[in-house]
């Protein structure tokens, strides 16, 4: 289990004469990732996932907090980084390796590697071991990282945005690989991506992060069933935000046209409704969210992109 | 634990040995075909000297191929390239996550790169070097020739591989971009080579009246500068204690790797101490070259050129006015600090090392006291003897009389001390002034010669007469081979003065009454000397 509690990194802050504001890239952070699950992490560009995920890794160390791998604290420390492999958004740093030196190298560093998970999937994948990976495609590259990743028998592996750029071919196989392979020895995936479906079907939990902080974390049907679009109908007199406001709702964004209110509303259908049954209206609808509409009100609902969408 | 721990580094070492294959191959070329050049090229000839016995000979002389110790010393260098790719984790992001994801403890990725160094460059300096000075050794030994120079190479060799790692680990983790972690290294490398050297000799030499030999070995110990040595006998003491130095250095910074983490890798400057100390340094060390034999206003402004350079490469698209003020201010503090120091040292007498004397027994010390000085019209120069020069020459006519050298010199402790007190007071009671001081940098004059002249000095050496067989300096120093004794110069001092200081110089030394005068009143420019 990884626990995240009030995990902050700022930059700019540390060294000699360091001067200016820190930018906080992540801002008190708690978040559990249970074993077994495959985790999402959501944001948008430069909401800090990468910086959440190098911190769980032991790369950063954070300015304040804890992120225990297993009950080990994660920073400076062997046997919990030994836990965990991270394959980040490039692929750059192997450009001068074969695939077996690779796999050379992480066998130095891994005593767990596997040879045979290793042979299987480069057999799968039919993938050459004596080519640089400069040479290879950008989805071969992604591929053979991952075999690594997924050789290396870690308990628990970190994608950052590891299918990004591939072909919706190349992103199921490698996405199937990965399940197939977690699956078969209970560990844990923790990925992030700007893919809100891949998410949504990849994954059994998510969190969403905004400017470093976090919005929301847990099981994906219990974020989805946290929201509601409701579509209200009243003749002559629009609902207003105001008055759904009034009744204890918190809406997270509301447009009129017409007679017909449409807004979305954080909280189950239940609460939602008995919160309505004090409003007179003609008709009163209320519409699941998806995953991405939630990840668009949240962070609509928190300024981001506001200065491109149109008022109203 | 520990016993695991030690596997655990060497495989990853290994793994950074296969990582940066091709730097190992580039380095085992050049030192392989230095260590073989170094045999097959090296060479012997003939030539007049003196042999051990003290008497004239045909002596065999070793010549080792200079182009081999070139090749060998490129081996050494390239250590550079080694220590920046190998900890390039400071300097590259990506680099970065991949290593220190890796689960390994900072400590253990330090040593393990350390390790990696060691395989891919120290240890193969170390052998190729070794390899070269056997065969030189062999060459020499066969052909009944002191093989010394070959262990001296082979120091040599080491010393500049470890310095140059060593420095390069040290700035390589405390800078994080990859281009300011070479160009710092070189930086580092030539200031600490050049500046305590070249400003000892600059500050002595101007302000104290001694010479550049007098600069003391420990003085930039740690750095190229040591090679200068190698003439010295305890050379290969000095070159243990460099290579220790190193060592320490590159164990130490184990510190600043641990300190440091991911979150500063792309930044240039990761230390800003680190950036102030090398601009300082940088600053002095061109200060103190310009000042060795330039006029120091050019220094002023090609260190303000330099100075201003480092600044926009480091601070890449941040540039504006007020940062570039706040550089040029940065600068003028930092000259106002050189300039300070040196006026101290100007006021003081290099902080009193000119009243500087030998701490042995100077009984019977042979002393000589020149003191040349020259108004518009004449050129006087007195020479203060410690012994009359009818007995020299007595003494040089027959090998028996010649013993009688040794006391020669009539002179006690005290009377030397008492001679060279009056030279030294007559420059330091000298009025100084911060005008004469500025004059000084400006016009790069540090003894005011265009204010004063330039032939009016004073200028104190002493040796002593000792026995062969305490000997220990090379026989070209032997005055006569035949006789038990030589001359050991043991300090040498001279001073610029007035035409006037030169004046009352001479009649307080002539006040003595113990030193023996030889003069030579000509008038200028038909100068005679013997």
């Amino acid at each position: 289990m990884i626990e995240i509690t009030n995990a902050s990194m700022h930059f700019g802050a540390k060294g000699l004469m360091a001067k200016g504001e820190p930018f906080r890239a992540v801002d008190d952070v708690s978040i559990t990732i249970p074993d077994g699950c495959i985790y999402g992490f959501l944001g948008s560009n430069g909401a800090g996932k990468s910086t959440l995920m190098r911190m769980m890794c032991g790369i950063y160390k954070m300015t304040s907090g804890s992120i225990k791998i297993d009950g080990r604290e994660v920073y400076d420390d062997e046997t919990a980084k030994g836990s965990i492999f991270f394959v980040n958004d490039e692929t750059v740093q192997y450009a001068n390796f074969t695939l077996d030196g690779l796999r050379k190298y992480y066998k130095s560093y891994y005593p767990s590697f596997s040879d045979d998970v290793f042979n299987r999937l480069i057999g799968r994948l039919k993938l050459p071991l004596d080519k640089r990976l400069s040479e290879f495609s950008k989805g071969m590259k992604r591929q053979s990282v991952v075999i690594i990743g997924l050789s290396c028998m870690t308990r628990y592996l970190m994608l950052d945005e590891a299918f990004d750029g591939l072909d919706p071919a190349m992103r199921k196989v490698i996405k199937n690989m990965i399940v197939d392979e977690m699956l078969d020895r209970q560990a844990t995936l923790i990925v992030s991506s700007h893919n809100i479906a891949e998410i949504n079907e990849l994954c059994d939990r998510a969190m969403l992060i905004h400017k470093g902080k976090l919005i929301f974390s847990g099981e994906l049907d219990e974020i989805s069933s946290g929201f509601r679009k409701v579509q209200l109908a009243r003749k002559n007199l629009p609902v207003s935000r105001e008055e759904l406001e009034q009744l204890g709702l918190t809406v997270m964004q509301s447009s009129i046209s017409g007679s017909v209110t449409q807004a979305v509303i954080r909280g189950t259908e239940d609460k939602i409704m008995s919160g309505l049954s004090a409003l007179k209206t003609d008709i009163t609808e209320i519409i699941p969210l998806t995953l991405e509409e939630i990840f668009i009100y949240e962070l609509e609902a928190r300024g981001y992109g506001s200065e491109y969408v149109p008022e109203n | 634990m520990a016993a695991n721990t030690f596997p655990k580094i060497n495989k990853a070492a290994l793994a950074e040995v296969r990582t940066h294959k091709k730097l190992f191959i580039v380095t085992f070329i050049l030192l392989s075909i230095g260590a073989v050049m170094y045999g097959i090229m090296s060479s012997f000839y003939k030539q007049y000297g003196i042999s051990e016995d003290m008497s004239r000979d045909i002596t065999t002389v070793y010549s080792p191929s200079w182009f081999a110790v070139l090749l060998l010393a490129g081996g050494a260098f390239i250590g550079i390239f080694s220590a920046v790719n190998i900890f390039r984790d400071m300097t590259n992001q990506q680099i970065c996550d991949v290593q220190h994801s890796l689960p390994m403890s900072g400590v253990q990725r330090y040593f393990s790169k350390l390790l990696a160094m060691c395989y891919i460059h120290i240890f193969p300096v170390f052998i190729f070097s070794g390899i070269a000075a056997i065969t030189g050794g062999i060459l020499c030994s066969s052909n009944h020739v002191n093989g010394e120079l070959n262990l001296k190479i082979f120091i040599s060799l080491i010393t500049a591989a470890l310095f140059t790692d060593a420095m390069t680990i040290v700035c390589t983790c405390c800078c994080g971009a990859f281009a300011e972690s070479i160009y710092f290294t070189l930086i580092m490398m030539f200031c600490t080579s050049i500046m305590p050297v070249m400003l000892y000799n600059v500050l002595i030499r101007n302000f104290a009246g001694f010479d550049m030999y007098d600069v003391p070995h420990f003085i930039g110990i740690w750095s190229y500068s040591f090679v200068a040595l190698v003439e010295d006998l305890n050379f290969v003491f000095y070159g243990i204690i460099n290579c220790l130095i190193s060592a320490a250095v590159m164990l130490l910074t184990v510190f600043i790797y641990k300190k440091r983490d991911a979150s500063t890798v792309g930044t240039p400057i990761v230390s800003r101490f680190f950036f102030e100390l090398m601009l300082i340094m940088g600053v002095f060390t061109v200060y103190s070259i310009m000042l060795f034999e330039i006029e120091a206003v050019y220094g002023l402004v090609v260190v303000a050129i330099i100075y201003i350079v480092i600044h926009i490469v480091v601070s890449r698209a941040k540039l504006n006015l007020k940062s570039f003020m706040v550089w040029l201010l940065k600068y003028a503090a930092t000259s106002a600090v050189f300039i300070v120091f040196m006026g101290a040292a100007y006021m003081t007498g290099c902080f009193g090392l000119a009243k500087k004397l030998p701490a042995e027994n100077l009984d019977h010390a042979f002393l000589h006291i020149d003191v040349d000085c020259s108004d518009r019209y004449n050129y006087n120069s007195v020479s203060f003897n410690c012994y009359d020069f009818g007995a020299y020459k007595e003494a040089l006519e027959s090998d028996e009389s010649r013993e009688s050298l040794r006391t020669l010199s009539t002179l006690n402790d005290k009377q030397v001390r008492e001679a060279c007190r009056i030279v030294q007071n007559k420059y330091l009671n000298r009025k100084k002034t911060v005008s004469d001081y500025i004059s000084m940098l400006y016009n790069g004059d540090m003894h005011l010669l265009r204010k004063y002249g330039y032939d009016n000095t004073a200028m104190i050496y002493i040796s002593v007469i000792k026995p062969v067989s305490e000997k220990n300096k090379s026989p070209y120093e032997v005055i006569d081979p035949e006789t038990k004794w030589y001359e050991q110069d043991i300090f040498e001092q001279s001073f610029a003065l007035t035409y006037e200081e030169c004046k009352e110089l001479t009649e307080e030394l002539r006040s003595l009454g113990y030193l023996y005068e030889d003069s030579a009143d000509v008038p200028q420019g038909v100068y005679e000397y013997d």
